[in-house]
């Protein structure tokens, strides 16, 4: 069985307690999923690769204790938000997205209805800014099931809470951000109001 | 872009399918005919895929240099860590033994401390030269008014204990002389 969250499949993680390809290949299936999890939860992307490191080494030292992929997620899920509190806990959460901003200009120009400079600009700060501005859950859940797709049952299980709190969760999430997206253009938005 | 008079609470909270039109739901097929929601749609959708790749971004991480990272700092023994309000601290082999010490000399000190005390007297020590004498006869009584006076002798010949004692019990006598022990050597003129 396949853990759909991370996609590995179980006996990966029983061939990495033995065998170093093996071992290779699961880091290399659970880094992004790592990586972009600590970037949810820390928000600066330096520091949610210094956390994705973190949780890797504990998962290799922890391979002979790894639970079988159903839970394999939720393990690993659990292991970075705590690795994050731990880390941050006196800190309060700064965004340095200077390394993505390439990336988002790149994508908001694939944008159908191609937008100005000023616009593609104004659209990205907004995003990530809302997106900050978030509470943890909030963004753990959007980022789970709007963005990543994956059922609202499963992403349940990952963060260890009810299926109906990650929809409620998800229904906050999903209003505030949007109002903000839409914010941006003002010419759609007043035409409801 | 026309109007629309449709609320816009629905498009806030909107499934992804009906944002996109492929939902058969009144929202589903009203984006699919309606230009002004479409639009808003479609910037909905868009700035999840910007939202989505600026996560989804990271750098290359190589598994030989983690694995080698990993099993080179694997805990060494007397390396302790302690739980902080502030996070995991990670104390180094020498300031380990250091707390522990200090520790374990905390909790003998309380228990000193606490524990009842048993103390033995000393053993009783006579003097140097001093010898106790073994009598066997009684010392000699001799019959004073209100008193009685033993006559003890010692082992020094130059050195006699006479005692005197009350004959009446009722009396309080205050006079220590005369209600103790007196040492009487040859110069007492006694």
């Amino acid at each position: 069985m396949s853990d759909r969250a991370l996609d590995i499949p179980g006996q990966l993680l029983v061939r990495a307690r033995d065998d170093d390809a093996a071992l290779s290949d699961l880091i290399d299936a659970t880094a992004p999923v790592v990586r972009r999890w600590a970037l949810v939860q820390t928000g600066d992307a330096t520091e949610a690769d210094d956390l994705t490191q973190e949780v890797l080494i504990r998962m290799i030292r922890n391979l002979d204790a790894l639970p079988a992929p159903p839970r394999f997620a939720g393990w690993l899920y659990t292991v970075t938000r705590n690795a994050a509190a731990d880390r941050f806990r006196s800190r309060s959460r700064q965004r340095t997205a200077v390394d993505s901003e390439d990336i988002l200009e790149a994508a908001v120009s694939d944008i159908s209805n191609p937008a100005s400079d000023a616009e593609r600009d104004e659209l990205g700060d907004v995003l990530q800014s809302a997106f900050d501005e978030l509470p943890r859950r909030q963004r753990e859940v959007f980022d789970l099931v709007e963005l990543q797709g994956i059922p609202a049952t499963q992403a349940a299980e990952i963060l260890g809470i009810r299926a109906t709190s990650v929809r409620g969760n998800l229904f906050k999430a999903r209003r505030n951000l949007r109002r903000e997206i839409l914010a941006v253009r003002p010419d759609v938005q007043e035409d409801w109001q | 872009m026309s109007n629309c008079e449709r609320p816009l609470e629905p498009m806030l909270t909107a499934e992804l399918a009906e944002l996109e039109g492929t939902a058969d739901t009144d929202l589903g097929r009203h984006v699919r005919v309606c230009p002004h929601c479409s639009a808003a749609a479609r910037k909905i959708l868009a700035a999840n895929a910007v939202l989505n790749a600026s996560l989804a971004e990271g750098r290359a991480i190589y598994s030989g240099s983690l694995l080698a990272r990993a099993r080179s700092t694997e805990q060494a023994p007397g390396t302790g860590r302690f739980r902080w309000s502030g996070g995991w601290l990670a104390l180094g082999p020498t300031l380990g033994w250091v707390a522990g010490a200090v520790g374990v000399l905390a909790i003998a000190t309380v228990l000193l401390v606490v524990a009842p005390r048993h103390e033995t007297l000393p053993d009783a020590e006579s003097p140097p030269g001093l010898t106790a004498v073994e009598l066997t006869t009684q010392p000699p009584l001799i019959h004073a008014p209100g008193y009685d006076v033993a006559v003890i002798p010692t082992e020094n010949p130059d050195v006699t204990i006479i005692w005197f004692s009350k004959e009446n019990e009722d009396a309080d006598a205050t006079d220590a002389i005369r209600d103790g022990p007196i040492a009487v050597g040859p110069a007492s003129g006694l």
